[in-house]
């Protein structure tokens, strides 16, 4: 693969501790494969280090050695245009990218477009002229470079989702004999104190637990999906799902009577809504807001 | 289960939004692979509780992720409740201990039997002893107590070996106290937890592989003191190397010393045992709680480690491989390469069926085989 010019984001010198751990793990980093002396090996990790501010310089060390040094130089080598790198990349992560985007998108022509633009945005994308930026400057070694390019894909994927569902014209829609639903009449005001009581005891929930929430009752995922995520086991996920349901009912309901309302008003407050039951699939509407594809936005993005 | 909420509270979870920029995908991929700080996961679960496009992409990763990453699914400590079984099997051992002396006079017809402790420590035999009965490391507790009877309930968990001893060229299981291979994390926890606390945290049946195979017990036990030794092997590239390791090979470690220890005989050689430990390194004990680094002068950092017989395999990152043929005593790198390709991927399983017989894995999804004790590798 031929090599093209690629920005060089201007870098900070490395610090004594960086230059140690570069001189110690040079060997480990594989990164004499691709030309990359210990000096380089120190001026990357820099670079990786000031990209993933805000790191305290105490935490440098904690950062350095929870890299993935050796995807993280791969990864690197790839950018300079290396074609050894390129040839490694290719031959360890093009089966498991394509089965990665197989598996998000269920569909053989789907993931083929999806794996290969992403191989044109790994490799660097020119711009008239532009020395190009290759996407694989946001991989920053917190995780693997595999599941980076999994997550990569899967972001895609949603991102290729919402543009399709802003680009589908009404006329189109109406050709698909899509129905549009006529405005509602207003519905019988609710009581504010209820939407406030809710808004609070929600926010008073730890991110956990609003995390559970939402994905179990809004997006609809399973017990298996979200315990395979948090790697726990489901039954953990169901009690804590069940505990946090259970608190947040109680503390509503608690609240909307010191708020004022009897116990039997209370509790026609507190009508469940089983998101199963609705006939709607949240997880496939997925929001229309104004804002463009959004991801990749980590530092390095406006220094690329 | 409850499985509904207030529709307030439903309808105010759909109107969060997060304020904050999408988190890279670097980020996300770190929440998925559970390997960032403690701040930047708080920081991430955050912004996914109230963004519905951040969690449809960490399901998607994680859904598209290898079978790796399910089988990482930490499984819940069975904390109190694996101690709920340890009193019926207190109960149950106690009522095989009444009848066996009571009725059977059991230990009137059984001369002092040699008890081998499969893993670590290695009992040699008393003189004049009888039958030898080999005890998987994770019933050694046993070692000196009468084994409750299979009910048919636990039939198919318990697996009773008789070594044959000296003098019999065959044997039989006259009893299924002989020996007992607790194949249940709930028998191995009640049985531990009773016996010793400090067995309490039991090892994985994958790392004590190499000690279930019931040839092996045989030709070990029939050679009496040749070296029992256990595989360790580290099954998942992407869970953090030291945390079940250490646990489970300090656990292992004291079991068969309190084996040794609760023994009468007195002869009890301690083989070495190896873990990695979370930074990487490749440690090694042969007493307890003492361990030493082993390949202290490599940069590698190690993500498996087995042991087969006396040899000694590790590795770890950028294919690094290190091969001992006297129990880690001395070393010597081996380089997996086929056609000039040299393996760059790093090294997350070894296993050995055998001293020749071996296949060793990486997180590229390569394997390499060899059938000839390492002398040649195929990918």
């Amino acid at each position: 693969m031929a090599s093209a010019p690629i920005s060089r984001p201007v870098c900070p010198q490395p610090s004594a501790a960086v230059e140690a751990f570069a001189s110690f793990h040079y060997q480990e980093s594989g990164a004499s494969r691709f030309g990359i002396d210990v000096v380089g090996l120190a001026a990357l990790l820099t670079e990786v280090i000031s990209q993933r501010n805000p790191a305290p310089p105490a935490d440098v060390q904690n950062v350095l050695t929870s890299l993935r040094l050796e995807e993280l130089v791969l990864a690197r080598a790839c950018i300079a245009g290396n074609d050894t790198a390129w040839e490694i990349f290719l031959t360890r992560y093009r089966g498991s990218m394509f089965e990665a985007a197989y598996k998000i998108a269920h569909d053989e022509a789907t993931a083929r477009v999806l794996a290969d633009s992403l191989y044109a945005e790994l490799y660097g994308v020119n711009q008239r002229g532009e020395p190009r930026t290759s996407k694989l400057h946001y991989y920053l070694g917190r995780g693997s470079l595999a599941g980076w390019l999994r997550t990569v894909v899967a972001q895609e994927y949603v991102n290729q989702y919402r543009r399709g569902k802003r680009e589908t014209s009404l006329e189109t829609a109406i050709e698909d004999g899509r129905q549009f639903a006529a405005v509602e009449p207003e519905q019988t005001a609710a009581d504010p104190r209820i939407a406030a009581t809710t808004a609070s005891e929600l926010a008073a929930l730890n991110a956990q637990e609003r995390f559970l929430l939402a994905a179990y009752y809004l997006d609809r995922r399973t017990l298996a999906e979200i315990a395979k995520l948090l790697r726990v086991h489901e039954s953990t996920i169901s009690r804590k799902l069940d505990r946090a349901a259970t608190g947040l009912r109680k503390r509503i309901r608690k609240r909307l009577i010191l708020a004022g309302m009897t116990s039997q008003q209370a509790d026609e407050a507190m009508q469940d809504v089983d998101v199963r039951d609705l006939p709607i699939k949240v997880t496939e509407t997925l929001k229309q807001g104004t804002q463009e594809t959004a991801f990749y936005k980590e530092k390095a993005g406006e220094q690329g | 289960m409850n499985r509904g909420i207030p529709k307030s509270a439903y309808d105010a979870l759909a109107s969060l939004r997060s304020a904050e920029e999408h988190p890279s995908a670097d980020l996300l991929n770190g929440y998925v692979e559970r390997s960032l700080s403690a701040t930047e996961q708080s920081e991430v679960t955050q912004h996914l509780a109230a963004c519905e496009d951040c969690r449809e992409v960490v399901f998607l990763a994680s859904g598209a992720a290898q079978e790796p990453l399910a089988a990482a699914i930490v499984q819940p400590t069975p904390g109190w409740r694996g101690w709920k079984w340890a009193v019926p099997a207190v109960a149950l051992l106690a009522l095989a201990y009444s009848v066996l002396v009571e009725h059977s006079g059991w230990f009137a017809r059984r001369p002092a039997a040699t008890y081998i402790a499969h893993s670590n420590a290695v009992i040699l035999p008393a003189p004049g002893a009888g039958n030898q009965v080999a005890i998987d490391s994770n019933a050694s507790a046993l070692s000196d107590r009468p084994a409750p009877k299979a009910t048919p309930k636990h039939r198919d968990r318990l697996q009773a070996t008789v070594i044959p001893g000296n003098k019999e060229s065959s044997g039989h299981a006259s009893s299924p106290a002989d020996t007992i291979a607790a194949t249940s994390n709930y028998d191995r926890d009640a049985l531990a937890g009773m016996m010793s606390p400090a067995a309490k945290s039991t090892p994985s049946s994958a790392a004590v592989g190499g000690a279930l195979k019931p040839e092996a017990t045989a030709s070990a036990a029939a050679q009496a003191i040749s070296p029992l030794q256990t595989a360790v092997d580290q099954q998942s590239p992407s869970r953090p190397l030291g945390a079940l390791g250490h646990s489970s090979f300090h656990s292992m470690n004291k079991a068969a010393l309190g084996t040794a220890g609760s023994s009468s005989h007195p002869s009890v050689i301690i083989r070495s045992q190896w873990r990695i430990t979370p930074e990487g390194h490749l440690e090694r004990s042969q007493t307890a709680d003492n361990w030493t680094q082993a390949l202290a002068d490599q940069p590698t950092q190690f993500r498996a480690v087995t042991v087969v017989s006396n040899d000694v395999w590790a590795g770890g990152n950028n294919g690094a491989l290190f091969h001992s043929t006297d129990g880690g005593e001395h070393w010597s790198p081996v380089v997996l390469n086929a056609g000039g390709h040299p393996e760059t991927g790093n090294v997350v399983s070894i296993h050995f069926d055998t001293v020749s017989q071996g296949s060793i894995s990486t997180d590229t999804g390569s394997t390499w085989i060899t059938s000839d004790r390492g002398q040649s590798w195929n990918k």
